[in-house]
C-alpha cells in the first residue's frame, strides 16, 4: 500500500436519531449519556425497540416539503420539479438530508454540478440497495391486485409508508405458500426472456407507482440524477462497511482525477424484511445497545445517513473553502474466515488498518482516537477488544451506536463524520448508554468527555461476510 | 491508467465460455412454464468439495465458477496470490435467497422465517463466499446498482491498482434471472403509455442470467502492453450525460463510424440502427451488467473488430452515459 495525499473534506452532513442534522446530532451526543429506542415503525411480532429519525428530520431543508416517504418531495432541488424523475425512498431521503447538508456546508448553493467540475456519487447501503418490496411481493405471490393492498396509492398519487404495516403482512399471508425453487413468483404469459424488442409487454391494471418505487429506489443512482452528476454513480453494497467503503472510494476518485467533487456516504432505512432477519439470528438487544458495557446485550437497529463532500486541492484553492478535516489513509481488507463471524482474532481488521495507516502515512501512535464499530454484540464487541488490547493499547476508544442505534449501510460514514467533527472540536463525547466495564473485554471505552490529543482518529467497521474496513481522518484546517 | 485483462470467463442461458457466446444464438427458449434458461453451473463439481458447495446458492455458484474460469484462463492457480481484490457487481444481487426469505415469512411467520436464508440475502455474501472459497484476504467490494454497475465498478478496480493496494483484481458481473422481476418488470413496461417510455424502460430488463469475470492487473508498460496481455486491456472508463450515442470526446477513438460501438440499456431503437452500433443484448438478454458482455464480446471477439478497439456505451435510465474503450490483445484471436 503506497503513501497518498490527504483528501479535503470541505462539508459534511448527518441524519440519524440523535439529531436532525451535524451540529444538532453533536449537541445531542454531548448533553446525553443515555439514550432510550423506541418501538418499530411497523407491526411486527418481535418486541426489539429501534432508534428512528424524526419525521421533523425531513423538514429542516427549506427544500423539503411533509418529507414521508415514497413522495416526490424535495421540490426546489430539481432544476425543474416537472423533470423530476423518480419517487424517493425513504432511504433516498436521508441520503438526500445529509448530502444537502455537505453540499451546502461546503459552500455550494445549487444543487447541481457546477459548470466545470465533474462530480462522483458513492453511497454505502444495504437496504437501499435491496429488493425490499415486501408489501408487492406477499401482493403478487397471493394473486391480489396491488392496489387492494395501497389503497392510498390507487389512484398514482404519492403513497406513505413503504415500511411494512401489519395490513400489509397479513393480507397476504393467508395465501402466502413457500416457494423454495427458483420458480418464485409466477410469471404469467410472457417468456421473460429477451430479444432485440426485450420481453413482450404484460398489461394489468395495477398502480406503476409501486413497482416503480423499488426499481428506482438505488439511492445512487437517485443522487446522481438529482444533482445531474456526469460522474461515476455508484451504490456499494458491503453491509455494514459500506458507508466506510464509500468514503475510501470517494477519496481514491478525487487521488486519481476522475473526479473533482464527491459526495460520499451512506444512508439506510430502518426496514421490515430487515428488522425479521435481524431478529432471526437472535442480534438484536431487547433493552438498548450498550457498547463494550458488561450488560451489553445486542445491537440495536437504527436508520440514519451521512455524507461528506470530498474535493480536489485545486478546486477547493479556486473556491477559497477551508477544509473541515482531510480523508488520509483508507483500508478494507476480508477475514476470508466465516461469511456471517468476525475473524476472533480481528486478522482482517488489522491488515484493514495496516493498509489505512500506510496510506496516510501514519502510525497507530499518532491516533488520538478510535471510533469502533461497537454493535454490542458479544461476538463483534470481543473481537474488537481483541484488537484494542493487543494492537493499540492505550488509545481512546468510542462507540456510537447507543445514540444512533447500527444504521448497517449508513454506519461507517455517519462514524467517520462523528469521528471528523470531533477532530474538528477537539473534544470526544462519552460513550453513549456505556456505564460498566467489563473485565473479560479488557478495556474501556472513553466514559467521560475528553479532550481530542492529536490530530488524527481511525474509524473501523466490520460487516457480514467478514469485511472489514478502516479510515484515518486528519484534522482540517483552522 | 490502463487496465490489462490477463483472463476472462463467462457464461449465461445461452452455455458457458465465449465460444457459445460468440456463436451468437439467440437466447435459448424458456421452459414450458415461463423460467428462462438457467445457467449450467454443474462443473463446479469437478472443481470444489460437495460440502463446500452444499450450503452456497446458485448466484454464488455462477460467480465461483465464472471466476475460477477466469483464473484459469490468465493461467493463475484455483488458489491464487492473496494480494488479489475481489469486486463483484450487479443490478440486484442473490435474488432468490432474497424472495426465499421473504416466503419463509410469509409461510412460516416472522419467529419462525429463516435467519440462513436472510443471511445468504446479504448483497455482499456472494463475493465474501469467492474469499472464503478461494481463501483471498484482500479487499473485497459488492457493487449493486440497476444502471451500469459494470462501469462503476471497473473505477474501484482501476483505484486499486493505482493505489498500489492488490497486484490483481479478480472483476465479475453477476445478475441472476427472477421470474418476479421479470414480470414486474413486464408490468412496468406495459403501463408506459408512450413507446419512447416503454423503451426506455427496456433497459434493466433482469430478463435473463449469468456471470462474466475479469482478471485485471495494471498495464503499466504500456509499449510492451500488447504483447504481455493475454485478452487486452480497458484503455478507460468514461461518464457523461449524453443524449445521443456519441463516444466521449476524450476516448481519442476517432469519430463516429470509424470504432464499432457496443451498446447497452436504456438505448433508443433508433440510435440502434445507425452504422457502427452493435447491439447483441439478444443473446445473453437485457440485463444490468450487460455491458461486461458487450467488453468480453468486443475483447474475444478475434477479427471482428477494425483495429482491434470498440466503444461499450450503457446508457442509464436517466440519460447518464458510460463508456468502457476496449483494445484487443495484439495477437488476437478470438474466442478460445
Amino acid at each position: 500500500m503506497r503513501r497518498a495525499g490527504p483528501v479535503a473534506i470541505s462539508g459534511m452532513g448527518l441524519v440519524t436519531a440523535a439529531g436532525s442534522c451535524l451540529p444538532d446530532t453533536l449537541r445531542t451526543l454531548e448533553r446525553e449519556r443515555e439514550f432510550q429506542p423506541t418501538p418499530p415503525p411497523f407491526a411486527v411480532a418481535f418486541g426489539f425497540p429501534v432508534f428512528r429519525c424524526a419525521e421533523a428530520a425531513f423538514g429542516l431543508c427549506p427544500e423539503r416539503p411533509a418529507g414521508r416517504s415514497g413522495e416526490r418531495g424535495f421540490t426546489g432541488v430539481f432544476p425543474d420539479p416537472a423533470e423530476a424523475p423518480l419517487r424517493l425512498s425513504r432511504t433516498t431521503m436521508l441520503a438526500l438530508c445529509a448530502a444537502l447538508e455537505a453540499w451546502r456546508s461546503a459552500g455550494f448553493s445549487e444543487t447541481a454540478e457546477p459548470p466545470g467540475l465533474r462530480l462522483g456519487i458513492v453511497v454505502g447501503t444495504s437496504v437501499g440497495a435491496s429488493l425490499d418490496f415486501f408489501p408487492l411481493y406477499a401482493a403478487l405471490k397471493a394473486g391480489n391486485n396491488i392496489s387492494e393492498l395501497c389503497p392510498e396509492r390507487a389512484d398514482g398519487a404519492g403513497g406513505t409508508n413503504r415500511g411494512r404495516g401489519a395490513g400489509s403482512a397479513s393480507g397476504a399471508n393467508g395465501a402466502g405458500g413457500t416457494n423454495r425453487g427458483r420458480g418464485a413468483g409466477s410469471t404469467s404469459g410472457a417468456n421473460g426472456a429477451g430479444g432485440e424488442d426485450g420481453p413482450a409487454v404484460e398489461k394489468q391494471n395495477l398502480p406503476l407507482t409501486e413497482i416503480e418505487d423499488y426499481l428506482t429506489a438505488n439511492p445512487a443512482q437517485a443522487l446522481g440524477e438529482i444533482f445531474r452528476c456526469s460522474g461515476p454513480a455508484l451504490s456499494v453494497a458491503d453491509a455494514c462497511s459500506s458507508g466506510t467503503d464509500a468514503v475510501g472510494i470517494g477519496a481514491g476518485w478525487i487521488r486519481s482525477g476522475i473526479c473533482d467533487l464527491v459526495l460520499a456516504g451512506g444512508a439506510d432505512a430502518l426496514s421490515y424484511i430487515t428488522y425479521v432477519g435481524f431478529a432471526g439470528l437472535r442480534l438484536p438487544s431487547p433493552t438498548v445497545c450498550r457498547p463494550f458495557d458488561r450488560r451489553r446485550d445486542g445491537l440495536t437497529l437504527g436508520e440514519g445517513a451521512g455524507f461528506m463532500l470530498l474535493e480536489t486541492e485545486a478546486s477547493r484553492r479556486k473556491r477559497k473553502v477551508k477544509a473541515v478535516a482531510f480523508a488520509a489513509g483508507y483500508g478494507t481488507a476480508a477475514d476470508a474466515h466465516h461469511l456471517t463471524a468476525p475473524h476472533p482474532e480481528g486478522r482482517g481488521l488489522a491488515s484493514a488498518v495496516q493498509q489505512a495507516l500506510a496510506q496516510a502515512g501514519l502510525r497507530m501512535e499518532d491516533m488520538a482516537f478510535i471510533n469502533a464499530h461497537g454493535t454490542a454484540t458479544a461476538v463483534n464487541d470481543a473481537a474488537e477488544a481483541a484488537f484494542f488490547t493487543t494492537r493499540c493499547p492505550g488509545i481512546p476508544v468510542i462507540a456510537t451506536k447507543g445514540a444512533t442505534g447500527h444504521t448497517l449501510g449508513a454506519a461507517g460514514a455517519i462514524e467517520a463524520v462523528l469521528s471528523a467533527a470531533h477532530l474538528a472540536d477537539g473534544s470526544l463525547p462519552a460513550t453513549p448508554n456505556f456505564r460498566e466495564p467489563d473485565p473479560a473485554l479488557g478495556f474501556s471505552p472513553v466514559n467521560a468527555p475528553l479532550p481530542v490529543r492529536g490530530g488524527a482518529a481511525v474509524s473501523l467497521s466490520l460487516a457480514f461476510g467478514g469485511n472489514n474496513s478502516a479510515l484515518v481522518l486528519t484534522g482540517g484546517e483552522q | 491508467m490502463k487496465l490489462a485483462v490477463d483472463g476472462t470467463a463467462c457464461l449465461g442461458s445461452f452455455g458457458t465460455g465465449m465460444e457459445a457466446l460468440l456463436r451468437g444464438a439467440p437466447l435459448p427458449a424458456v421452459h414450458a412454464d415461463g423460467r428462462a434458461v438457467a445457467a449450467d453451473t454443474s462443473a463446479l463439481k469437478a472443481r470444489l468439495p460437495a460440502r463446500a458447495l452444499r450450503q452456497i446458492d446458485h448466484f454464488s455458484r455462477m460467480a465461483l465458477l465464472c471466476a475460477l474460469n477466469a483464473l484459469e484462463d490468465a493461467g493463475i492457480p484455483e488458489s491464487p496470490p492473496r494480494d488479489t481484490g475481489i469486486i463483484l457487481v450487479s443490478g440486484y444481487g442473490p435474488a432468490t435467497p432474497t424472495f426465499e426469505f421473504q416466503d419463509s415469512i410469509l409461510a412460516y411467520g416472522e419467529i419462525l422465517a429463516s435467519p440462513l436464508a436472510f443471511s445468504r440475502s446479504v448483497q455482499n455474501i456472494p463475493a465474501a463466499t469467492l474469499a472464503v472459497t478461494l481463501h483471498l484476504v484482500g479487499p473485497c467490494a459488492t457493487v449493486c446498482r440497476g444502471d451500469f454497475p459494470v462501469a462503476d465498478g471497473l473505477c474501484i478496480a482501476r483505484q486499486w491498482l493505482e493505489e498500489g493496494r492488490v497486484e490483481r483484481v479478480l472483476f465479475g458481473a453477476v445478475d441472476e434471472y427472477s421470474p418476479l422481476l421479470a414480470r414486474l418488470t413486464r408490468l412496468r413496461v406495459g403501463m408506459r403509455a408512450s413507446r419512447a417510455g416503454r423503451e426506455g424502460l427496456r433497459a434493466a430488463l433482469p430478463v435473463s442470467e449469468g456471470a462474466v469475470f475479469f482478471c485485471l492487473t495494471a498495464d503499466k508498460d504500456i509499449s510492451a502492453f500488447a504483447g504481455k496481455c493475454r485478452r487486452g486491456c480497458i484503455e478507460d472508463i468514461l461518464f457523461g450525460r449524453a443524449g445521443n450515442i456519441d463516444p466521449p470526446d476524450n476516448t481519442g477513438v476517432g469519430t463516429r463510424g470509424e470504432v464499432p460501438v457496443f451498446l447497452s440499456g436504456a438505448v433508443p431503437r433508433r440510435l440502434r440502427a445507425l452504422p457502427g452500433m452493435r447491439h447483441v443484448g439478444h443473446v445473453y438478454g437485457n440485463i444490468p451488467i450487460a455491458q461486461a458482455f458487450d467488453a468480453i464480446s468486443a475483447l474475444s471477439c478475434g477479427n471482428g473488430l477494425p483495429a482491434g478497439r470498440a466503444l461499450c456505451l450503457a446508457h442509464g435510465t436517466g440519460g447518464r452515459t458510460a463508456c468502457l474503450h476496449v483494445r484487443q490483445a495484439e495477437n488476437r484471436g478470438g474466442a478460445s
